[in-house]
């Protein structure tokens, strides 16, 4: 965000920017649309020097070539495998690592996810001697039964699963007034900026 | 080549597994792992920029329509690039352009959601089922509770709270609980070989 | 009202339901407009989930290391940059070591921004960087690099910090080796809410440790289980909990005025439901689409 005691030209800038954006809510036009592109490859050229300056430079520059541990080469070169995509019968190669991506992360869904899952479903196990404690494990087990697909939803737990359905709505409502604030929030600190940095209001 | 991807799935997520169970979750090898991890994501970190310039280029070059939007993002992208490759992500220019031309750009989009929200709750959000009465009702509370009008009709407000700490918990612990297995018969599934959809 | 009344007003909420949608937005932005030049000078009593937060950063002592997790990017800077900074408002006030890390590319920059900010009236900070605190930007595979940071953190994050610049050169990097209590008191998330994947890592990765979220109003409800279980410490939700903060440091900046402008925000979108939903019951042949 430009700083309130910005210079004007920053200013200026940032405020035709915003602009720009707003105007999409006239209708499609050339001004967003340039905007819209330039936002774009002014992201991807950032990720393009940072991307250099902290995960690339530190490893080729520092660690391989002043501290020649040369270790690092292998795995940089194993993610390179990845641009074989663009070579002719590249295409499996250019698998390995996102094979290798994909494994770790399931590592450590198996690994560290079970814990949060145990401390969900005891945190919920709380003695029925108040009612919001009971009305907790019922909006859990309401909820369960609603995503409950491999059996049928007959009897008691129908029931539940109805139950449960309006808990989930209930839920979702607010996260829905959540969001309402939360995006107005956005919108009232671009007002804010428009009318109190810019213009001086 | 695809049985080669799945097993070095396989492997590095028993590698992440056993890593733990051994208890050297915490130790050199573990963290080595990581760092080497890390190191192949570095490596493959310029693909999508790769890609989103061969699109662009391509657009050029044949001319298509809307091809100077294209020639605009590559400028962006190429002289952007070079600033901040040339200072580094904190050098004046390269931080001038990051709060007073990026940073702008995209909270305003993001912003543009209240517009579409407003119109949404004007024109789209009856209450037509007991269902979306719920939601409806739900959302009002929280959203005026929620703020400091909460604070004056007391009732409101601490009704809104009682929602988000009582119902709306028991609620949202289903869904994570849910998509928490989920991800673990996902995570199950890469170990065994049985998911290969990632791998095209 | 009579029936000639009753059909004269169904008549005028029909009208209403065919207005064009630029007009519902020039009415969104007199709203917003109105919201941010005038805002109804309410006030702001924090409540118990904002002091429990407060009350946890209040307890450090001096010198005490606090790690600070950015998950948000542009798109949540208007509602986390003003808590962020009232957080660190608290945290220098403390004289707490910082340490920043970021889950997006961008938030790196972002954190920065706002600290150089924040401590403007905090020369120890101002001047302190390295020593202080510090910003170790982004790492691909953030989330692996979270738990090689429980390890050795300068090598997770590739002995560099936010702007390139060598760890080793830094007086903190010696005393802040790993994301471990031991080196550490209290950890921040601010979470952008993208499935909440930030607070998850943490709370299934760093153990020990506690927690606080800075949650996006959205995401407030859906952290509250966690909060339930005690795997989050605290929590600040949304703009309100921001401003809240303000009022608590006895510092009222932007989330205060935002906060106020909601007000009035949420009684404009509270009329437009109830005229909306009365459009449609006074025209029920009406297909919406």
């Amino acid at each position: 965000m430009p700083s309130p005691s910005a210079h004007p030209f920053a200013t200026w800038t940032a405020a035709v920017c915003t602009l720009a954006v707003f105007s999409y809510l006239y209708r499609d036009n050339a001004l967003w649309r340039a905007v819209e592109h330039l936002y774009i490859g002014l992201s991807a050229g950032y990720g393009l020097g940072y991307g250099w300056h902290n995960f690339l430079e530190p490893i080729i520059v520092t660690d391989m070539i002043h501290r020649h541990q040369y270790g690092y080469a292998l795995p940089l070169l194993f993610g390179l495998l990845v641009f074989a995509r663009y070579v002719r019968g590249g295409d499996g190669p250019a698998r390995l690592p996102i094979g290798l991506w994909v494994g770790y992360g399931a590592g450590y869904a198996l690994t560290y996810l079970p814990r949060t899952l145990w401390l969900q479903v005891s945190g919920s196990m709380l003695p029925p001697d108040r009612l919001s404690n009971v009305l907790v494990l019922a909006t859990l087990v309401g909820g369960l039964c609603y995503f409950l697909f491999t059996v049928g939803q007959r009897g008691p737990i129908r029931r539940m699963a109805t139950f449960g359905r309006y808990a989930i709505m209930l839920a979702l409502g607010a996260s829905f007034g959540g969001a309402v604030l939360y995006r107005y929030t956005i919108f009232l600190g671009r007002m804010a900026f428009l009318l109190k940095d810019w213009l001086h209001l | 080549m695809q049985k080669a991807a799945v097993g070095l799935g396989t492997a590095a997520a028993i590698f992440v597994l056993a890593t733990h169970l051994l208890g050297l979750g915490g130790s050199g090898l573990a963290a080595q792992g990581d760092r080497a991890v890390i190191a192949t994501y570095a490596g493959a970190a310029l693909l999508g920029l790769c890609n989103l310039g061969g699109i662009h280029l391509r657009r050029v070059a044949q001319r298509r329509r809307g091809w100077a939007y294209s020639l605009l993002l590559l400028g962006g992208l190429a002289g952007y690039g070079a600033v901040v490759l040339a200072q580094n992500p904190q050098g004046p220019g390269a931080e001038w352009v990051f709060l007073h031309v990026l940073s702008p750009l995209y909270a305003t989009m993001y912003g543009l959601v209240a517009f579409f929200i407003t119109s949404a709750a004007y024109r789209a959000f009856r209450a037509r089922t007991p269902e979306a009465l719920i939601l409806l009702l739900t959302a009002v509370v929280v959203m005026v509770g929620e703020t400091p009008l909460g604070d004056q009709w007391r009732v409101l407000g601490g009704f809104a709270g009682w929602l988000l700490h009582i119902p709306a918990t028991g609620a949202y612990r289903a869904i994570q609980i849910g998509a928490t297995l989920g991800a673990l018969a996902t995570g199950l599934r890469v170990v065994l070989g049985m998911e290969r959809a990632h791998l095209g | 009202m009579g029936s000639r009344g009753w059909a004269r007003a169904a008549a005028v909420l029909r009208a209403f339901g065919r207005l064009d949608r630029r007009l519902v937005y020039l009415a969104a932005l007199l709203c917003a407009s109105a919201a941010v030049l005038w805002p109804p000078p309410l006030p702001v009593r924090p409540r118990p989930d904002t002091l429990a937060a407060y009350r946890l950063a209040q307890a450090l002592r001096p010198g005490n290391a606090v790690f600070i997790w950015i998950d948000y990017g542009f798109g949540a800077q208007e509602e986390l940059d003003p808590m962020l900074r009232a957080v660190l408002l608290q945290l220098m006030r403390r004289d707490a070591v910082i340490c920043i890390a970021s889950r997006s590319i961008e938030g790196g920059q972002i954190a920065e921004t706002v600290m150089r900010r924040a401590a403007a009236g905090h020369p120890a900070y101002l001047e302190g960087y390295g020593v202080r605190w510090i910003d170790l930007g982004y790492r691909p595979a953030p989330d692996v690099a979270l738990r090689a940071a429980t390890v050795n953190l300068p090598a997770a994050y590739n002995g560099v910090d936010q702007a390139g610049l060598p760890l080793a050169r830094f007086p903190l990097t010696a005393r802040l080796r790993a994301l471990t209590p031991e080196f550490f008191r209290l950890a921040y998330v601010f979470d952008l809410g993208d499935g909440y994947a930030a607070m998850m890592t943490y709370v299934s990765q760093v153990t020990g440790l506690p927690m606080i979220v800075g949650a996006i109003s959205m995401e407030a409800p859906v952290i509250q289980p966690f909060v339930a279980t005690g795997q989050i410490a605290a929590t600040i939700p949304g703009i309100r909990g921001a401003a809240e903060y303000e009022t608590l440091l006895g510092a009222p900046g932007p989330a205060t005025a935002l906060d106020r402008g909601s007000a009035l925000v949420a009684v404009f979108i509270l009329l437009l439901l109830a005229l909306g939903n009365a459009g449609a019951a006074a025209n029920p042949e009406r297909q919406e689409g």
